[in-house]
């Protein structure tokens, strides 16, 4: 083979297409419930800020979370599992208007379960796909115990601090972190709302004031706040 | 000299001013009754692709060529933006066929990783943005495997927005 034929070019077009630009829009992407029942409906909203028309397909999946907080996307989900009911897989959206989709619990035989949905941009001529993923975290039961804070440490320039959710639902942790040094209050800083999902760990990790050399952890959801000295550093 | 009749108006006057103080002193407070309003912000994420059209240009077997993909996405949430891929492609001729040849994207890590069916993370833990959004680089690589065959392929790549919590 000679070797103008070896250095034989290999052209790939990721994206040739002539279609316009695709956007979409999606509220709200976070959807919890306790104490959910057949029946149970809850609404999306998806707007197409552009000025042609456009159609999605709407697609399920499973999301679980690491101790980190991140989001575990589960690709394949189980059709089997028909807890929730969504009337038309595909969806249109008429230029820079909104359209909304009902899903509605069709069975409520679990205790916590956490699908989410798919929304998908469709053009079969663009070989990009693009999609918004809304996030489900439903339970036929509520919270009935407080989350328990495990432990703080220190990890260099921040504070990692454990927390446990005993109860059979998800249920979201917020709260204040008191920084002292000589016991004074140097800095105060707030733990925005974290989802822990049921009976799981989730580690939050906030700025750690290099000078401070005592943490307290108060929280409505937790069952005692937490006091630690931390190792001075010399 | 102060009269009985001098005493029973201050007394009067005195109970009509407190009345009316006490009329002054209702009625602001009547017109200072406040109503709650409560609304609710959902969380809302919106992923567009300014530009539709992108291609690397043509490579040899052996070498790679980049190329950079933008997306805008718009939150008021903290988001990841994650992409995957396929080993398959379109061949000029209009079937699917299995391909060697690779497809990369520059992750978080700020490695090079393969595409593929599982999406990776190529911005995670990014903050709420404003009403304009944020145009995110996507850097992909290509590099032209020699078991592929000459020729033009059109492969599939995902990009999905996902909300943190």
């Amino acid at each position: 083979m000679s070797i103008a034929r070896r250095i034989l070019y290999l052209v790939a077009l990721l994206l040739f297409s002539s279609r316009l630009q695709a956007a979409v829009m999606v509220s709200p992407v976070i959807i919890d419930a306790y104490q959910v029942e057949r029946g149970s409906a809850f609404t999306v909203t998806m707007m197409n800020p552009k000025t042609y028309p456009l159609d999605v397909a709407l697609e399920w999946g499973w999301f679980t979370m690491s101790s980190d907080g991140t989001v575990l996307l589960d690709e394949k989900a189980a059709p089997e599992l028909d807890w929730l009911y969504l009337s038309n897989p595909v969806c249109h959206l008429e230029p820079e208007s909104t359209t909304q989709i009902v899903i509605t619990v069709n069975r409520a035989d679990f205790t916590a379960v956490t699908p989410v949905l798919y929304i998908s941009l469709q053009d079969p001529q663009s070989p990009v796909a693009v999609r918004v993923a809304v996030l489900f975290a439903l339970s036929s039961e509520q919270p009935t115990r407080p989350v328990q804070i495990e432990f703080i440490e220190s990890c260099q320039t921040d504070l990692r601090i454990r927390v446990t959710n005993p109860n059979p639902c998800h249920i979201y942790f917020d709260g204040v972190v008191e920084l002292y040094r000589s016991a004074e209050l140097i800095d105060e800083i707030s733990i925005t709302p974290k989802l822990v999902l049921a009976q799981s760990q989730r580690d939050i990790s906030v700025p750690l004031n290099p000078g401070a050399d005592q943490v307290i952890v108060t929280s409505d959801a937790a069952a005692a706040d937490l006091m630690v000295v931390l190792p001075v550093e010399l | 000299m102060l009269t009985h009749s001098h005493l029973r108006n201050l007394t009067w006057g005195f109970c009509l001013l407190i009345l009316v103080s006490g009329m002054i002193i209702w009625g602001q407070n009547a017109a200072a009754e406040t109503v709650l309003v409560s609304f609710t912000v959902e969380p809302y994420t919106l992923l567009e692709l300014p530009e539709p059209s992108i291609s690397f240009s043509p490579v040899p077997p052996g070498s790679s060529v980049e190329q950079t993909i933008k997306a805008i996405v718009k939150a008021n949430v903290t988001w990841e933006l994650r992409i995957s891929g396929t080993q398959s492609a379109r061949a000029s001729d209009g079937s699917t066929v299995g391909i060697s040849s690779r497809i990369y994207a520059y992750d978080f890590l700020g490695a090079w990783e393969q595409l593929g069916s599982s999406a990776q993370r190529i911005y995670v833990n990014q903050p709420p943005t404003d009403a304009e959004g944020v145009t995110v680089d996507i850097p992909l690589r290509l590099e032209a495997d020699y078991n592929d065959p000459p020729g033009t392929y059109q492969t599939e790549i995902q990009l999905t927005l996902v909300p943190m919590i």
